[in-house]
């Protein structure tokens, strides 16, 4: 018997390997339509393009919040000029050795007179923006006049002459020279803005309230002009280099404007550990590979797109420098209603008690059915949070490890229902990897709870087995998501 | 030619089709259940081949690497249907070699479409493993790292396999004999 099964099956591979069958013709037109189509640029695969967004609105979020300093734009193109055309002079001019320091009365005199008789020249620069009052007056000297009404006044004195000179754009003072400055050869080129109240406005921005800590939004600062001395001098560096703003109330008139970094405020948090939980709803959109076949008729009037909802709960923790990383778990729910179409199908309807009464039937098979997939992800999440006013913006994202947990429902198969998901192989526990990113707008409902809304995307690649793939029909998932945030 | 495949020259890539595609499509007969998917892999098989001729070294041994990359997108193109499932119960358990009569297949003159018939009435997971052990010469280790499946796992499906190509046989050709 078996010397006789082996000759059969030797038989059998040396037809099979004989055999050849030549294959339909629209087989080739395919095949040449495919390559056409694969020479042509290829469409931006889905990822793409929720990267491509995602990195709009995290550039377009910079570029609000950078935006937010209340400076004129001319008031700013006025003093860059004065700024290049100070340095101009002062770097070929000669400074004279026996110059003194200006008595620092003397010049508020000077200065409050000027201001009193040309009110008109300095028209034209605009009024900073209000803001709410200042906490602490960077003028302490009682001795200084405040400023008489919310415009803005621009001198210029030059050490030569110690009247000071009133101009029709914004003017650079040059702080009042100091011996050692001078030998130095530096001078002092600092415009700092200046509200009626004769406060500074980067020192207002201080006493808003909010969850966001600005405390020490000071740290960074782009200067334009340079780096300001506690005497109230300013020592020409680099321009746009990185300063530390000291107050300084000689600093009452002299322009200054700020190109911020310290527009990202720490976010404050009763403490850096934090859980969320989070829902989601939305849609799951399976492969086109999976779905789609140009030759065979299969899953037919196929929902090709799911619903999809979540729920997650993380536990996190954020450093000072807002950036935060979570770890958590999701459990995702997914339906599938399928119409699925098979020509010309083979089945074989086993009988386990006699193999040789198997049921063979032939021709088109329909499938019809409603499954319920329960999945459960493990995600690894590092995100940003930037204050945007009152709220903040949390971008996100990391891997995620994926097994199916369950898979619920009916199929019929011609005549045969199945409830046992594992008959038909829709049920497989393999592990999958894939990504998770959202945008979240973050709410402060008070000071341990945050409340965020945003979308999220999951993209799910191969399983981690390439010869195993339970994830092949589920490719990616959008969802709208609500979140709470517990700061301990 | 297939420094001209290579360069997508479209005339050496048709002419390649050609030569390689009977011996593809009857692979892609022999693991799928049914014309439209054999139409449907056959393609596949010749694109990735298309996309990938790079790595192959030489005219002698293309004909391999098509029948590799055929056999591969077949089974990708089974998982990717979720048909593929190994069945450890044992169907075949009762039948009995005594029961069994002796015949010799040589003696009936079987056409290679009758082959795919006796084939396809495998279920999956034994047509699978008898394809690759038994007509591709495909080692236990081999069938069990492209499948994923364990070694003991492929050794008995394919012992049952070869139970059921056997009763299959006496089915359809025991008639003749007797």
């Amino acid at each position: 018997m078996s010397k006789n099964l082996h000759n059969n099956e030797q038989y059998l591979q040396n037809l099979s390997n004989q055999g050849s069958k030549v294959p339909p013709a629209p087989v080739w037109d395919q095949i040449e339509a495919e390559l056409d189509a694969g020479s042509k640029s290829k469409p931006l695969l889905p990822w793409m393009w929720i990267g491509g967004l995602s990195l709009l609105v995290l550039t377009s979020g910079f570029w609000l919040v950078n935006n937010t300093t209340p400076v004129e734009e001319s008031v700013q193109r006025g003093v860059n000029q004065a700024l290049e055309t100070t340095e101009k002079v002062l770097s070929t001019k000669a400074i004279d050795n026996n110059a003194k320091p200006i008595n620092k009365k003397e010049t508020a005199q000077l200065i409050d007179a000027n201001l009193a008789s040309d009110e008109q020249k300095t028209q034209k620069v605009k009024k900073p923006q209000q803001r709410q009052k200042a906490t602490q007056p960077i003028i302490p000297n009682e001795n200084l006049p405040k400023p008489r009404s919310s415009t803005k006044a621009w001198v210029q004195i030059d050490e030569n002459n110690t009247s000071p000179q009133q101009t029709d754009r914004p003017i650079i003072q040059q702080a009042p020279p100091s011996d050692q400055i001078f030998q130095q050869g530096s001078t002092a080129i600092k415009p700092i803005l200046i509200d009626k109240d004769g406060m500074r406005l980067d020192e207002k921005r201080k006493s808003e309230k909010s969850n966001i800590d600005t405390s020490n939004s000071d740290k960074l600062i782009l200067s334009t002009g340079g780096e300001e001395m506690p005497v109230g001098l300013n020592r020409l560096i680099n321009p746009f280099s990185v300063d530390k703003v000291q107050p300084n109330f000689d600093h009452r008139l002299i322009p200054h404007v700020e190109f911020a970094l310290d527009n990202s405020p720490v976010i404050r948090q009763v403490s850096p550990w934090f859980i969320e939980a989070s829902g989601g709803i939305g849609r799951e959109v399976a492969s086109p590979d999976v779905i789609n076949n140009t030759l065979g008729n299969y899953r037919i009037d196929t929902e090709d797109k799911w619903y999809a909802w979540s729920s997650a709960f993380h536990i996190g923790y954020q450093l000072e420098n807002n950036w935060y990383s979570k770890l958590g778990i999701e459990v995702n729910q997914t339906k599938d209603k399928f119409d699925y179409f098979r020509k010309d199908v083979t089945t074989v309807i086993m009988d386990s008690t006699n193999s040789f009464n198997h049921q063979i039937v032939k021709g088109d098979e329909w499938s019809i059915g409603e499954i319920r997939y329960t999945y459960l992800d493990l995600s690894l999440q590092i995100g940003y949070r930037q204050a945007l006013g009152k709220s903040v913006l949390s971008m996100e994202g990391g891997p995620i490890f994926n097994t199916q947990l369950m898979a619920q429902g009916k199929v019929r198969i011609g005549d045969r229902e199945i409830s046992k998901m594992e008959e038909q192989d829709y049920f497989k526990s393999n592990i999958g990897i894939g990504g998770r990113f959202s945008v979240m707008f973050d709410y402060p409902l008070n000071e341990h709870l945050w409340l965020s809304f945003g979308p999220t995307y999951h993209q799910y690649f191969e399983g981690i087995s390439s010869e195993s793939n339970s994830l092949d029909q589920r490719s990616a998932v959008i969802q709208a998501r609500m979140r709470l945030r517990y700061n301990f | 030619m297939i420094r001209l495949c290579i360069a997508k020259d479209r005339v050496a890539q048709k002419a390649l089709y050609e030569q390689y595609s009977p011996m593809a499509y009857a692979i892609c007969l022999r693991y799928l259940s049914n014309q439209f998917d054999a139409c449907d892999c056959l393609q596949k098989s010749f694109i990735k081949a298309f996309a990938n001729l790079g790595q192959v070294q030489s005219n002698s041994s293309l004909a391999g690497w098509i029948k590799t990359v055929t056999i591969r997108t077949c089974l990708d193109h089974i998982r990717s249907k979720k048909q593929l499932k190994f069945n450890d119960l044992d169907h075949a358990k009762q039948t009995k070699d005594e029961s069994v009569v002796e015949l010799k297949l040589s003696d009936h003159n079987v056409e290679f479409d009758e082959l795919c018939q006796l084939i396809d009435l495998m279920p999956e997971g034994y047509r699978t493993v008898f394809n690759l052990a038994i007509l591709d010469e495909m080692s236990h280790e081999g069938i069990a790292k492209i499948c994923d499946i364990s070694i003991g796992t492929s050794r008995s499906q394919l012992f049952k396999a070869r139970k059921m190509m056997q009763a299959l046989i006496i089915q359809h050709y025991g008639q003749l004999t007797y």
